[in-house]
């Protein structure tokens, strides 16, 4: 406990923690009572050094702005193990706004935002999550960024005034790092065959007969084997394991769509209709080719 | 039933003009048209991507995204144009007009007997002034496959659905899905009726067109402003008379002076 005292003006962050974290509640007003009275001060004065004390190991303060998102960072964010969510929230850092968690909302989470900014102001960390649009709508009174507005506050406005005031600005995502995130799926990039650029870049499995696009199975969000991967992940296509009869209905596993089984011939879908309107149109041609022929013989006029 | 000439010289053939069907009925089959065009266009991509329309880093594109919406637009507006269509068949060509297009017994026997003439080229044939029993069957099988696509179509789109919206279809869309062997059999008939759709197309672009070469009348001018160009001594060749009075009255030179300038004063029905 002497070595605590002794060396606590000279303490990192990280020691500091570890002090808060060694001891519980009661350890720690019982060594800020031994404080108070070396001091030679009152017991009234406990709760004050306790105080004092507890702000020289502030944690960092976390304030954790949403702009064009989906959350998905924060999923991740809160879904963390080593150290768990609730050390990571409480104990470690100190969130002081963070839309999605915070208990508080409308104007109490305004003045939360506020209270975080002035009290930590040049030492709080700014989390960005999502883009930041910046397009101005069309019409009178529009003004840039408009698309996105928070508290009356526009994801400019809201960006310039958080982070102006931070300590460190940290953009989590592909979001607010490139500015929005659209799946290779629907950019339409998609590997053409196993090893080429495109899967090495992971783009979309769609044309190796991934079923991804039409099944419901959480396994890209909670993975396999105590969270390790997922097919996918793998740089395997789905098969649909989790749907029902998948080896019927989601088959064939590398291909978009099941043959056409037809008497003693197994073909595609695209073969069959390219014979189809082929046949159609060679049909066409020789009935022209007949009716020129043959324009002389008949009477266009008849009358049944 | 207006006039295109009005005076006739020794020898000259005399061209009435004849509705066929309301503007608006022209109108619906050129968006039908270009909503069927869209969708083969663009679900052909969705069935087999190219990464022509997609390049640049994921962000930059967008092309399957938009792909599918564009393909989901036209294929709503398809289904709102039959529906449209549906409504105007009770009036659209000045009669009821889905009466050629139902396979009842005489239109199937005067199908038969037009795709008798049409394939020996001999023998004897009827005129019609609104479409003609052969032409009916096959508008009618478009329809048929038309109501496939959208109703595949459908299913497919379901599972993305907003559910607020399409709630009510996902029951019985889930269990139509699986009496259609699933959603990749569903997909696979959604291709082949579309292909089955093409071939009808061609045939059926190939009949207006021999019709235009080969007829007196100027038919496929019909689907462009409502009527068609037909010989004024033709006129009693009409096999289906909705709307033709029965004493066809054959005018006078007068008469169709007359009837040019009413025409052109007040072009319409």
């Amino acid at each position: 406990m002497c070595d605590m005292i002794h060396g606590s003006g000279g303490m990192s962050v990280a020691d500091k923690e570890e002090l808060y974290n060694s001891l519980d509640r009661r350890e720690f007003m019982g060594f800020c009572a031994k404080i108070t009275a070396a001091l030679g001060l009152g017991a009234a004065f406990i709760p004050k050094v306790a105080d004092a004390v507890e702000k020289g190991i502030r944690k960092p303060s976390v304030i954790w702005l949403h702009f064009a998102e989906c959350t998905g960072d924060s999923e991740a964010f809160i879904r963390s193990s080593y150290p768990s969510t609730e050390e990571l929230v409480l104990n470690l850092l100190s969130v002081d706004y963070h839309e999605t968690i915070m208990a508080a909302s409308g104007d109490q989470a305004e003045a939360a935002l506020q209270q975080a900014m002035k009290e930590n102001k040049g030492k709080y960390l700014a989390v960005c999550e999502g883009a930041i649009p910046t397009a101005t709508p069309p019409g009178p009174g529009g003004k840039p960024g408009a698309y996105l507005t928070i508290a009356g506050k526009t994801g400019i406005e809201l960006a310039r005034e958080v982070c102006g005031g931070a300590a460190a600005v940290m953009c989590v995502g592909t979001c607010s790092s490139f500015g929005g995130v659209q799946a290779h799926f629907d950019a339409g990039q998609f590997v053409e065959k196993f090893g080429d650029q495109g899967a090495q870049d992971k783009w979309c499995l769609y044309k190796m007969g991934c079923k991804g696009p039409q099944t419901y199975h959480n396994c890209s969000s909670v993975e396999y084997n105590d969270g390790t991967s997922w097919p996918i992940k793998g740089g395997h296509g789905c098969i649909g394991c989790s749907e029902p009869a998948f080896w019927d209905q989601m088959s064939p596993f590398y291909e978009r769509l099941p043959n056409i089984t037809l008497p003693g011939v197994e073909t595609t879908a695209d073969k069959v209709g390219f014979t189809l309107v082929g046949a159609a149109a060679a049909g066409a041609a020789v009935h022209a080719a007949y009716s020129f022929a043959n324009r002389k013989k008949f009477d266009p006029t008849t009358r049944d | 039933m207006g006039v295109a000439s009005a005076s006739a010289q020794p020898g000259e053939t005399i061209y009435l003009l004849v509705r066929t069907r309301s503007i608006f009925a022209c109108l619906l089959h050129w968006i039908l048209f270009t909503a069927i065009m869209i969708l083969v266009v663009t679900g052909l991509y969705i069935g087999d991507p190219e990464y022509y329309f997609g390049r640049g880093e994921a962000w930059q594109a967008f092309a399957m995204a938009n792909m599918r919406t564009i393909h989901q637009i036209a294929g709503f507006t398809v289904i709102a144009v039959l529906a449209m269509r549906f409504y105007l068949s009770f009036t659209a060509g000045c009669h009821f007009d889905l009466k050629q297009i139902i396979p009842t017994w005489s239109n199937i026997s005067g199908a038969v007997k037009l795709a008798k003439f049409f394939i020996t080229l001999r023998g004897p044939h009827a005129h019609y002034r609104f479409i003609n029993p052969l032409g009916g069957i096959g508008v009618f099988v478009m329809i048929v496959l038309m109501a496939a696509q959208v109703v595949t179509g459908v299913l497919l789109y379901l599972p993305g659905a907003d559910p607020g919206v399409w709630g009510w279809a996902m029951g019985l869309g889930s269990w139509l899905e699986r009496a259609l062997g699933g959603p990749q059999e569903t997909r696979v008939i959604h291709h082949l009726v579309m292909y089955l759709l093409m071939a009808t197309v061609v045939i059926h672009v190939y009949m207006q067109i021999w019709k235009g070469c080969f007829f007196p009348e100027a038919d496929i001018a019909s689907i462009i402003a409502g009527y068609k160009v037909f010989p004024r001594d033709m006129l009693g060749h009409f096999a289906d008379r909705y709307g033709v009075p029965e004493e066809e009255h054959v005018p006078t030179p007068d008469e169709l002076d007359r009837a040019s300038t009413a025409m052109q004063e007040a072009p319409g029905r």
